[in-house]
Parts: C-alpha cells; structure tokens; sequence
C-alpha cells in the first residue's frame, strides 16, 4: 500500500472504527454482568482502560517520531515532514484521550474509591503526562512553520517516552489502589473478558483513525505552505 | 549489567523514591486490598449502582470525542477550499 493510500485510508477507518464502537458499547451494557463490589459504575472502565491504553501508545509514538524528526530534520528529508505530521496528530489524538481517561477516571473513582481525585502514581504520572504534551501542542500552535519551535515540541515529546514507562509500572512498582484486574489474571468472566476486549479494540480503532485524518491535514498544511510560496514567487517575477 | 539495564534501574530507583512515601501514606491502598477490587472483578447477583455516573462518563466521553471530531471536519473543509483556490490562482498564473 503506497503512501497516498494509507492516507485515503481515513474513511474506511472511521467506518470501522465506529461500527467496533457499536459493538463495544453493546458487550458492555447487554453482554457483561454486574460487578460484585463496585456494581454498575464498574461499566465505566471498559472505555476508560481502552482509551487509557491507547493514550500511552498515542503519546509513545509521537515521542517516537519526535526522536525521528531531530534526527533527520537537519537534512530536509522528505521523512522529516511525515514524522513530524505523526508527531502532531498522535499528540492531539493523545490530548483528546487524556481528557476522556482523566474525566472517566474520577467518575469511577468517587464511587469505588469514595473520593474524585487522589494522588495516586498512576494518577499523577497520568496527568503529568497529559499536561506535558498538552504543552507540546501549545508549542507546536505557537511555533507554526518554524523549524526551532517543531524541533524544540520534538524533544519535548522524547522527554516523555519515560514518563510511559514509569506509568505502566506504576502500579506494579510502587502500590496504589489501581486496579490491576488485566495484569493480574482476575478478567475470568466471560462477558466481561468480551466488552474488555471491545473496548480497547475500538477506541484502538477510533484513535488509528483519527491519527491518520489529523496527520493528513498538517501534511496538507505544508502543501499550503509550498502553493502559497511558488504563488509569491511566480508573481515575484 | 547492561547499559539500558542500568538506566532503567536507575530511572526506578529515583521513582521509587519519589513515590514511596505518598504510597505507604495512601489509605486508599489499604481500601483496595480489603475489598480485593484491585485483583479481581466477581459478578454480582442484581446490585445496580452509580448508573448517573455512568451516564455522565460515556456522555462526557462522547462530548470530548465528537467535539474533536467536528474541529477536524470544520479543519478539513476550510483546508480543501484553501488547496483548490490555491492551485488555481497558481493555474491562472502560469497560463498568464
């Protein structure tokens, strides 16, 4: 597949993506049961893990194609313009599931947990990271066509890959009252394993395709840039 | 022991330290151990609980959801007229 139908690809993408949605939302209110203990509001998880784990591969990538773009911006490669439109779309796509994972998250907690917010690692790190490449999409917006501000949002965007690193073992490493349902083998429950999966597979699908609609537009971004400067300088002459 | 070994013990180490104490201090934790809720989900028999806060999460997640949607297609089609005006003030020019 050549690049140009990767980037066609958005469509049938966004097609996919919402009939996993349907199905997803399906398993989880008619397929899995009640929880035990934390009852109904158990439900919110399954979208809430799902966009969890697909903010961390979001963010991981972008900080991923912002080591790519510093290493080869200096030579104006052709490479240097798609990675840093990936860097872009994956941190808003990033941002936007951030928000769902940090709205969705307090929900559960203040019936599970008694409270709306607590301290907790993995709690902390996650906002860290959220506000972290919300700075970085504040850079890019100010930065615009300049190569010092893209190349400064990219280091930014490399500073966090270990910042994902110590969310996921958060848990594992220091405690917390995280669940750790998946890790630990306790998703026995049929339904609940099916709306699990779901879940993840759709928002998994919702953020492929909106990464590769975003990153279509800030390629077309630089097409708009190059039409506005052979314009200039055909009228130059 | 490897370098990347040796970075990734280093970067637990200075975690480790960080959190340790908001961890321990954490009644939270102590929570989630009684009820087990942070090892393993049960089914229950016909507890219905929180059904408003569910609704506010899947509402709230949509909200957040569609909203980015529209920005992209507002984006999109802005950007599309900007391309096709473009390119044919650059046809008009080199037909000049």
């Amino acid at each position: 597949m050549n690049k140009a139908n990767i980037i066609g690809a958005g469509p049938i993408l966004a097609i996919l993506a919402t009939a996993a949605v349907l199905y997803a939302l399906y398993a989880v209110f008619f397929v899995a049961p009640i929880e035990a203990t934390m009852g109904f509001v158990q439900k919110i998880f399954y979208f809430h893990v799902g966009s969890a784990i697909n903010m961390m591969l979001a963010f991981a990538l972008c900080g991923v194609a912002g080591l790519v773009f510093l290493v080869t911006e200096r030579a104006g490669s052709r490479v240097s313009r798609v990675v840093d439109a990936i860097g872009v779309a994956t941190a808003e796509v990033g941002v936007t599931l951030g928000a769902i994972v940090l709205v969705t998250g307090p929900l559960w907690a203040r019936k599970a947990w008694g409270t709306w917010w607590t301290w907790e690692p993995r709690l902390t790190l996650s906002l860290m990271i959220f506000l972290l490449f919300l700075a970085y999409l504040a850079l890019r917006a100010f930065a615009g066509s300049d190569r010092f501000g893209r190349g400064v949002a990219a280091g930014l965007a490399v500073i966090g890959l270990p910042a994902l690193y110590f969310i996921h073992f958060a848990v594992q490493r220091w405690g917390g009252a995280h669940p750790q349902v998946v890790y630990k083998g306790g998703l026995n429950v049929p339904g609940m394993k099916l709306a699990f999966f779901a879940s993840v597979l759709a928002m998994s699908l919702v953020s492929v395709a909106l990464i590769v609609i975003r990153a279509r537009q800030e390629l077309n971004n630089r097409r708009l840039d190059d039409l506005f400067l052979s314009l200039d300088a055909g009228e130059g002459t | 022991m490897t370098t990347s070994n040796r970075i990734r013990h280093a970067l637990r180490t200075v975690a480790s330290a960080l959190f340790a104490v908001a961890v321990l201090a954490d009644p939270l934790v102590a929570l989630a151990q009684e009820t087990g809720t942070a090892e393993t989900w049960k089914t229950a028999r016909n507890t219905v609980q929180g059904d408003t806060l569910v609704v506010a999460a899947y509402m709230a997640m949509w909200f957040i959801i569609g909203v980015y949607v529209l920005s992209l297609a507002s984006k999109q089609k802005v950007q599309d007229r900007e391309i096709r005006e473009l390119e044919k003030q650059l046809d008009d020019h080199s037909a000049k």
